[in-house]
């Protein structure tokens, strides 16, 4: 019995400490972040992207948009990506053996045809069964492949892209018009950058018209609002403040922008991981650190990608599911990496920290909702401290949410309401009373399925609502938008052999 | 695209939270382990545990409302900007056109940042005049002064630092100053070049660039041509930006230019002349066209090829060099082999068919890429010996090729381009 009082109160001293220096590490990104976004509003003034396209001084870019059964939207997305402000580009549809009619709803809206098309395989992929070219949009190529997962449909088409940049989006995802003019000025200044990742802000509740956010408004679905705090969380401060370490471990697989060369330098996406995104970042580090090369991977705040993000709870616990699996799956592989000087603030800093209050932080969360009750059950604890500590808690929890709320208040195309503001706030408080620990109890659960569910995506279900009303074709159709559109269950999609989300 | 305002005093908000929470929160951790080592009674760690609440609920009412209160004044603060500017543009138009008389008093930033607008969509007499107006309210010292370059001796230039080493300011007036182009800004920005803010230095950069590009010819303008010339040799900002700065740099640009590619070797002198002999492609300089032509037989693969790129875009292949361009078919280097394909195009007409048809059978599909399409474009026969090269090249990766470039041209069916490659 002493050693379990014993245990239970060197558990209670470093739950302490883990909760002090975690929320003390997300308060430093929120300034961070903050800092970024003062210093990048002013040094990418709108005179610099004028410059930059009357001395046409840009990088082509080829847009790259992997698609797994997007029927629903492909069309929408792909239209809105043809729209957008930049002088040079293509974009690259790889359908991935898709069993629903995307491949038909691509070839019927952007009139397709097959073309013998030869190109440079750099990297392996699973056999591509024909290219098709669109008569009405030179820069748009479609290539119909074998069912491979997400990764080897962006393999194709890296193969495919004839650009120095790629860009990578999802298929229900639209950028903002000037995405990526800011995004592709980093490489165009610095030549040492490699990879660029931007925001991704959540889609739902906004509207759309012709493949533009018009209007911003905060989803009425209490599980969407509680996901753009994550995503404020997310983007605005942490990864602002790893970016500024040099130890960016994360770029989006929704947006993000590489230099097609260094893709190709590190052997394309990796096939048999679900997080193909992170290990790619993670295998630019180890390549570029390793051999002692200069380079840098930029978070920055501005080009924003907006996508459309789960709205009921079974597909959310999915993805998180499995975010969580790859996770593990990616600090797993880069193991050898952590506290290695020769990989600098990525091996010193940012791995640590990833094991330390990522990978691990369900276990300790989950372990507390059992160890906390079992204390105050053998008298170990106090009922009224443990009470306040809760309090604390909670609130430093809408503290560094209220942190990243603000600086999305800074943001031109920023939730215009104040009713939408008030109700982040509410939101801040509420995802503690379920939302939160549903999602920690996924993830702890996860974590022993990492081997048995190795590879495995599991079903999202999409609504495309941005794209399909869009691509109706009646010429006086406003194509206006509000999501959600279409709150009806939605029907269990087909087994998906190898996963897209 | 970010609000401009505000953020400044926001970030020193989340700094002073920050600072609060680590101590409260350090303090907690420690009379935690005290009070396990029973060195600290019970109550006196609810207290401090209450302490902590108290602050954090603090510092939640005081992110909080600033937020909010942000969010309602923003809202009010950008409509009335909104119409202030459009006034004030109406109001300078009519100053530029209408022969109105200028406003006598300061103006407010509203009236300022209308009239920069202008300066940077008007040129000619209409962009001298507002050249003259800028001059006239004393625009320009007063945003060198807010970039903190200002000479100032003692107490002054203390003062100075403290009021203007917010970055925000200093580059917003950098921003400001790249609008407002003028001469007197150009030896200032010339010495912000070694500030140790990396973000003012690519700013100042730009400005000094654009300003150099309005300067009337004189004695200061050749030594601004020298002192520009000079920092982008020898500063270690980075090449695109360094690039970027001698497109931006109009009719400055050939001398510049010129000093940069007659730079002796050094650690910095193949990337730095490869950049300015891009520069020199892009802005079409004929009379650079010799200097870059020099560099057609650097020992550096990067430098060969952009002076081969360099000449392709100016168009024009100076006499004596047509056997270095010839000798670059054959390159050691893929990419100079690629740059020499699509340069290949200034060679003699008898010359140019037999090195492009023999490159179509490269061993690097990027060479077979060049040459193909550098084939298409010779004119009228053009695609037909490409379409020659489709059926009767003896190698058949070439054969493939030149069908794919015919097929990306258009000047093929796809079921023509079956047929060529045997495949229907």
């Amino acid at each position: 019995m002493r050693i379990l009082f014993g245990f239970l109160l060197v558990y209670q001293h470093f739950v302490l400490v883990y909760f002090a220096t975690l929320n003390l590490l997300y308060a430093l990104f929120g300034y961070l972040g903050l800092r970024s976004v003062v210093v990048y509003s002013r040094e990418m003034p709108q005179v610099a992207l004028k410059d930059l396209l009357e001395r046409e001084f840009y990088k082509p870019v080829s847009i790259l948009v992997p698609a797994y059964n997007e029927e629903a939207g492909i069309v929408g997305s792909v239209r809105s990506l043809l729209s957008l402000h930049y002088p040079e580009f293509e974009v690259v549809v790889a359908n991935d053996g898709s069993t629903d009619r995307t491949i038909e709803a691509l070839a019927d809206a952007f009139a397709l045809v097959e073309v013998p098309q030869i190109y440079r395989r750099t990297v392996d992929t699973l056999p591509v069964r024909r290219v098709l070219r669109s008569l009405r949009h030179p820069n748009l190529t479609v290539i119909d492949k074998e069912n491979g997962g997400r990764a080897d449909a962006m393999n194709a088409a890296v193969n495919m892209a004839r650009y120095p940049l790629i860009c990578q989006v999802d298929a229900d995802s639209l950028l903002d018009a000037e995405a990526l003019l800011r995004a592709s000025r980093l490489f165009v200044q610095d030549e040492r950058v490699v990879a660029v990742g931007g925001t991704v802000r959540p889609l739902n509740g906004a509207t759309v018209r012709g493949g533009e956010v018009l209007d911003v408004r905060l989803p009425k679905r209490w599980i969407e609002r509680f996901q753009v705090l994550e995503y404020a969380r997310a983007f605005f401060t942490g990864r602002s403040g790893w970016s500024r370490f040099g130890a960016l471990l994360i770029i989006s697989g929704a947006f993000g922008v590489f230099r097609r060369e260094s893709v190709l330098e590190v052997g394309g996406y990796e096939t048999d991981t679900v997080t193909e995104d992170m290990e790619l970042v993670m295998r630019f580090h180890r390549r570029y650190r390793g051999a002692g090369r200069p380079y840098r991977i930029i978070f920055t705040p501005d080009p924003i990608c907006w996508t459309e993000v789960p709205s009921d709870l079974a597909t959310l616990r999915r993805q998180r599911n499995r975010w969580h699996r790859g996770l593990w799956e990616t600090l797993w592989r880069y193991r050898s990496m952590v506290f290695n000087p020769r990989y600098g603030a990525v091996g010193l800093l940012g791995l640590p920290y990833f094991w330390l209050f990522e990978a691990v932080a369900p276990v300790i969360e989950v372990t507390g909702y059992v160890v906390f009750p079992l204390s105050l059950l053998l008298g170990v604890a106090n009922l009224g401290f443990m009470g306040l500590f809760l309090l604390l808690a909670v609130m430093y929890g809408i503290l560094l949410s209220e942190m990243a709320v603000g600086i999305e208040t800074m943001l031109l195309s920023r939730y215009p309401r104040l009713r939408d503001r008030l109700a982040l706030f509410a939101a801040s408080l509420l995802e503690f009373a379920g939302y939160h620990q549903i999602l920690a109890v996924e993830r702890f659960v996860s974590m022993f399925q990492i081997r048995r569910r190795r590879g495995i995506w599991g079903r999202m279900h999409r609504t495309g609502t941005p794209s399909a009303p869009l691509s109706r074709p009646e010429p006086f159709d406003p194509g206006m938008i509000t999501r959600p559109i279409d709150l009806r269950p939605h029907h269990a999609s087909e087994r998906h052999p190898r996963g897209h989300d | 695209m970010w609000r401009k305002y505000g953020d400044d005093v926001y970030a020193s908000i989340v700094l002073a939270v920050f600072s609060f929470e680590a101590l409260v929160l350090g303090v907690l951790t420690w009379s935690f382990a005290l009070r396990a080592s029973r060195a600290l009674g019970g109550g006196n760690l609810t207290a401090i545990l209450v302490a902590s609440i108290a602050v954090t609920a603090l510092s939640l009412v005081l992110v909080g409302g600033y937020v909010l209160a942000y969010h309602v004044l923003s809202n009010r603060r950008e409509r009335g900007r909104r119409e202030r500017l459009e006034a004030w543009t109406a109001r300078w138009v009519a100053v530029l056109f209408g022969n109105e008389a200028p406003p006598i008093a300061t103006l407010p930033a509203e009236g300022v940042e209308s009239l920069l607008d202008l300066r940077e969509h008007l040129v000619g007499t209409e962009g001298e005049r507002v050249e003259s107006l800028v001059g006239r309210y004393g625009i320009g010292p007063a945003l060198l002064d807010r970039t903190s370059v200002t000479e100032r001796r003692g107490l002054a230039r203390i003062l100075n630092s403290l009021r203007h080493r917010r970055l925000s300011t200093r580059l917003e007036a950098l921003e400001a100053l790249a609008k407002a182009r003028l001469a007197q800004s150009v030896e200032p920005l010339l010495r912000l070049l070694d500030d140790r803010e990396e973000s003012v230095r690519l700013m100042a950069l730009r400005s000094l660039a654009r300003s150099l590009a309005r300067m009337p010819e004189g004695p200061a303008y050749d030594r601004a041509i020298l002192g520009f010339a000079e920092v982008v040799m020898t500063s270690d900002l980075p090449a695109g930006a360094v690039e970027e700065s001698l497109l931006l740099l109009e009719d400055a640009a050939p001398r510049v230019l010129s000093i940069v590619l007659a730079t002796g070797p050094g650690d910095r002198r193949a990337r730095l002349v490869a950049r300015a002999m891009d520069a020199a492609g892009r802005l079409k300089l004929l009379e650079l066209a010799d200097d870059v032509a020099m560099h057609l037989t650097d020992p550096e693969p990067e430098v060969r090829a952009a002076a081969l790129r360099a000449l392709g875009r100016v168009g024009i292949l100076p006499a004596g060099h047509e056997s270095s361009v010839a000798a670059a078919l054959r390159d050691g280097v893929e990419f100079v082999r690629v740059q020499a394909a699509h340069t290949a195009l200034l060679l003699p007409g008898r010359v140019v068919e037999p090195e492009l048809w023999a490159l179509l059978g490269d061993e690097s599909w990027w060479v077979r890429r060049a040459a193909a399409n550098s084939l298409l474009l010779l004119g009228a026969r053009g695609p037909r010996v490409l379409e020659r090269a489709g059926r009767t090249h003896p190698d058949r990766y070439a054969r493939h090729m030149a069908v794919q470039v015919l097929l990306d041209a258009g000047r093929l069916e796809p079921a023509q381009a079956a047929l060529l490659r045997g495949t229907a």
